[in-house]
């Protein structure tokens, strides 16, 4: 049967234990050199993977997307009233108007340090309320129902109330705001204070601290991964709170130049001001990214984030 | 460790001389809170309604649970809030389910073909990034003030999430699903509706959640600013005669109309795919 | 006796090398590996883990595609994965939002079989493996070998002509593995069918195969196929006891042996 047997070509080891195995032996070892040789000289061979050619193409094709797009949007004037619906040409003439006149400039201002307030109450008061929550399984009972309440509504619905309380002043865009975005930072807070990982505590326990430390040297720190995915969370929402207020009760910021110019029907000024918009979107993302990055690497480093 | 033993056995005489206030006492430290948030909310609702009695110029600011409920009988019986409640189901549903379809339909595209996914990662990152709201003018100008508008708002406001969620779910379809459709040897339509879909199913409906959730608010903010329509509407017109009563009727409306929303989801998403809930743990 | 083989090779690696590249590095997962499967036998891939039995697995049935060299099925080369040829996977994946039966008929769907035809069809093949009475009930509620035999009815029921194993036992207890392993000999038994069957366990492979090829890594090749000698049926303690067979496995286990030893002997500094 040996010659039915069919051959299979390898290289390097013989037959099992055939005779002279020691010579056999030192020819292998000869052979196997050889083989690693070859072998070593085709993985040199074969072409890059392509790596820098998907560099390129992460780059060229959403460029190429891009471009696409507003060449696109530039021809529809041709058909389209470019009044109304404008074109990339017309914005980016807008922007002179915008940034001589100042008007975007004070308008920027007057957002950014009413987005700045609200971020602030959010993230104290939200943080101050998840924490007690989170600990104290009656307080959630307690406060339970209104939360859940004021987080189902959508917010927008409560702003004639609050015209009503307030009229159309700064405290009242301010509330707004706090409103929408402190519900997330009490949720991802309370998540933090709920999730410490039970072994930490059996350390502290061990170790001898008192509760107060306990709370100070454990709890907090391991509540940050969440609170800090609460406060990328919150900067975002109360932007978008903040303009809400600003397109229905205002009469500075950038909301209200949006409504200004809807009725002025002065599409070229309302696309630069959305384009601005969404650079401050992509900011305030990119700021807290470099926060966690500076500060807070060891969340993803140990996956804090991930415990249940 | 305190060790039982010593305390643990007892002159039965005294024993159950203590027996009823040790029985109070520990009830209450058992007691974990239950029920507790009822009991707030009534009292919220008592003190509320006490306070508007009291003090009647507080009325015209807040109102009273009961002025609530007879306003809200009111707007019922005027077919008003029937037919603000039907509109707005009917446009934020509309909007909805075409941002449902397109998020779905592109998020699965983008998470398949590397090449669409390479050309739109960017855009997606400023979509998601972006306050979209600020597009609400924008729809003003190019649909006019009427439903076309509003519900092209909705769409545009709720396709993100839903959009970066399909992403991520179809992405995400483990690698094994995509040897054993191979290995089966499914044609590509099938593998798409039979498997990735499936396997994918738990992020869309996660992104369907949060988009239903931009949807509501699109749907009041849009009622409020372009046209008087819908529930937003409704809030707006009673704000602005100062009907807090009825306005207080509207906004609960309104988060029942979201709640109603969301468990029609919830229902849609248990019926499909049962095994979501159960074997999310082992995933 | 050893398998009625005809002799005939149905399924053929020529000169198969694949590379990966892991990190900036690359590494050669199979360099120039040939293998010829006969008709009708079972031959086993063993090796440590991470040589590339699974990878040349995979090639087989087109999962995968190497980077030089090419496989014959049938004396055809194979362009896409084959009608013909099942695949059970490591770690079985049924889909979970399918009932039990209805993972079984999925490959029936693939070639345009449904409806009632299918379901008779995945009804059978499931009674054969002992999971009749669990057809409707959801993946997740069956214990790990349960869920194999699934995994293998959903193989078996296309009536592949090779059927191919990816260390489908290796996820399981002792106990559960020896009773699959039973289990699958009593079944290759009446279907014959042409099996590859990887696995890092050597007790394994002489239980069940006509003929092992052994592996080794960096580069990942074979080299040598040994024949099992041993009557079937076989029992778990005959591979134990059987003269032949231990002596099978002194000669396997020192092949492997040397292997790594010379392996360490070339990683060391030269003297």
């Amino acid at each position: 049967m040996a010659d039915e047997m069919l051959e299979l070509e390898s290289r390097g080891a013989g037959p099992l234990l055939a005779e002279g195995a020691a010579i056999g032996a030192r020819s292998a070892s000869r052979a196997r050199e050889a083989r690693e040789a070859e072998v070593a000289a085709l993985l040199r061979s074969l072409p890059g993977r392509s790596r820098t050619r998907e560099r390129w193409l992460r780059v060229l094709l959403p460029a190429g997307a891009m471009a696409l797009l507003l060449g696109a949007w530039q021809l529809s004037s041709l058909w389209l009233n470019p009044l109304l619906f404008s074109n990339p040409w017309r914005v980016a003439r807008a922007y002179r108007y915008l940034f001589d006149s100042g008007t975007l400039g004070s308008a920027l201002a007057s957002t950014m340090s009413e987005w700045a307030i609200s971020l602030a109450i959010g993230m104290v008061g939200g943080v101050l309320i998840g924490t007690v929550m989170g600990r104290f399984r009656l307080v959630e009972r307690l406060l339970n129902p209104f939360v859940n309440f004021l987080m189902a509504t959508p917010r927008v619905v409560l702003i004639p109330l609050l015209i009503v309380w307030i009229g159309v002043a700064s405290e009242g865009r301010i509330l707004f705001a706090v409103l929408t975005n402190i519900f997330v930072v009490i949720l991802n807070t309370m998540a933090g204070v709920r999730n410490v990982n039970r072994t930490y505590l059996d350390v502290a326990r061990a170790t001898g601290l008192t509760a107060w430390q306990t709370t100070r040297k454990i709890r907090v720190p391991a509540a940050v991964p969440y609170i800090l995915a609460g406060a990328r969370l919150c900067a975002s929402v109360s932007l978008v709170g903040l303009i809400i207020a600003e397109l229905e009760f205002s009469n500075v910021g950038i909301g209200y130049l949006l409504q200004l110019y809807q009725t002025e029907l002065a599409t070229d000024r309302i696309l630069a001001i959305v384009v601005v918009t969404a650079g401050i979107g992509l900011g305030i993302v990119g700021l807290f990214k470099g926060i966690e990055r500076m500060f807070f690497s060891w969340v993803r480093a140990t996956g804090t984030m991930g415990q249940a | 460790m305190s060790v039982a033993g010593s305390t643990m056995v007892e002159d039965p005489g005294t024993a159950a001389a203590d027996a009823p206030a040790a029985r109070t006492s520990s009830l209450l430290r058992a007691w974990d809170g239950r029920g507790i948030g009822l009991v707030a909310v009534a009292v919220f609702v008592g003190l509320w309604q006490w306070y508007g009695d009291s003090y009647p110029h507080a009325l015209y600011l807040f109102s009273t649970p009961s002025a609530v409920a007879t306003a809200f009988g009111h707007i019922v019986a005027s077919a008003e809030l029937p037919r603000a409640f039907a509109d707005s189901v009917a446009e934020e549903v509309v909007g909805f389910a075409i941002a449902a379809v397109l998020g779905i339909a592109v998020g699965l595209a983008m998470g398949s073909l590397r090449f669409v996914e390479m050309s739109l990662d960017p855009l997606v990152t400023i979509g998601i990034a972006t306050p979209v709201v600020v597009l609400l003018p924008v729809m003003e100008d190019w649909f006019g003030f009427g439903y076309v508008a509003r519900v092209a708002f909705i769409t545009v406001l709720s396709v993100w999430p839903i959009l970066l969620n399909s992403w991520i779910g179809v992405r995400n379809v483990s690698s094994t699903y995509h040897l054993v459709s191979r290995a089966l040897t499914l044609g590509r339509r099938q593998r798409v509706w039979k498997v990735v879909l499936p396997a994918a199913a738990p992020y869309i409906f996660v992104g369907l959640r949060l988009g239903l959730a931009m949807a509501t608010l699109g749907m009041v903010l849009a009622g409020q600013e372009v046209g008087d329509a819908g529930l937003g509407g409704l809030t707006e017109i009673f704000g602005q005669k100062g009907l807090v009563g009825a306005l207080i009727a509207a906004i609960l409306s309104a988060t029942g109309l979201a709640f109603l929303l969301f468990w029609l989801l919830r229902v849609a998403e248990e019926r499909l795919f049962p095994w979501i809930r159960e074997t999310s743990g082992s995933r | 006796m050893t398998a009625d083989v005809d002799g005939q090779a149905i399924l053929e690696a020529r000169n198969i090398t694949k590379v990966f590249e892991v990190k900036r590095t690359r590494v050669a997962a199979l360099y120039d590996v040939s293998l010829s499967v006969r008709r009708g036998e079972f031959l086993s891939l063993v090796g440590p883990s991470g040589c590339g039995k699974t990878t040349l697995l995979r090639i087989l049935d087109n999962l995968t595609t190497p980077d030089a060299g090419e496989v014959l099925f049938e004396g055809e080369p194979l362009r896409t994965s084959s009608r013909d040829m099942a695949f059970v996977f490591q770690e079985t994946a049924l889909l979970p939002w399918r009932s039990v039966c209805r993972n079984v008929e999925l490959g029936l769907e693939a070639r345009g079989i449904t409806g009632k035809e299918a379901r008779a069809a995945a009804m059978e093949v499931l009674r054969l493996v002992g999971l009749g009475s669990v057809s409707e009930q959801p993946p997740y509620t069956l214990s790990g070998g349960m869920q194999q035999r699934v995994g293998i009815a959903r193989a078996l029921v296309t009536q592949p002509k090779v059927l191919l194993m990816d260390e489908p036992f290796s996820h399981l207890d002792n106990f559960t593995r020896e009773a699959l392993q039973v289990e699958l000999q009593r079944l290759w038994s009446q279907f014959r069918m042409t099996t590859v069957f990887v696995t890092h366990d050597i007790d394994e492979a002489i239980f069940l195969s006509d003929r092992i090829a052994l592996f080794r890594s960096h580069p990942g090749r074979i080299v040598d196929i040994a024949d099992v000698p041993l009557e079937r049926p076989r029992t778990q303690s005959q591979v134990r006891a059987d003269p032949t067979a231990i002596k099978l496995r002194e000669l396997i286990v020192e092949e492997l042996g040397v292997q790594a030893a010379e392996d360490a002997a070339a990683a060391s500094p030269k003297a």
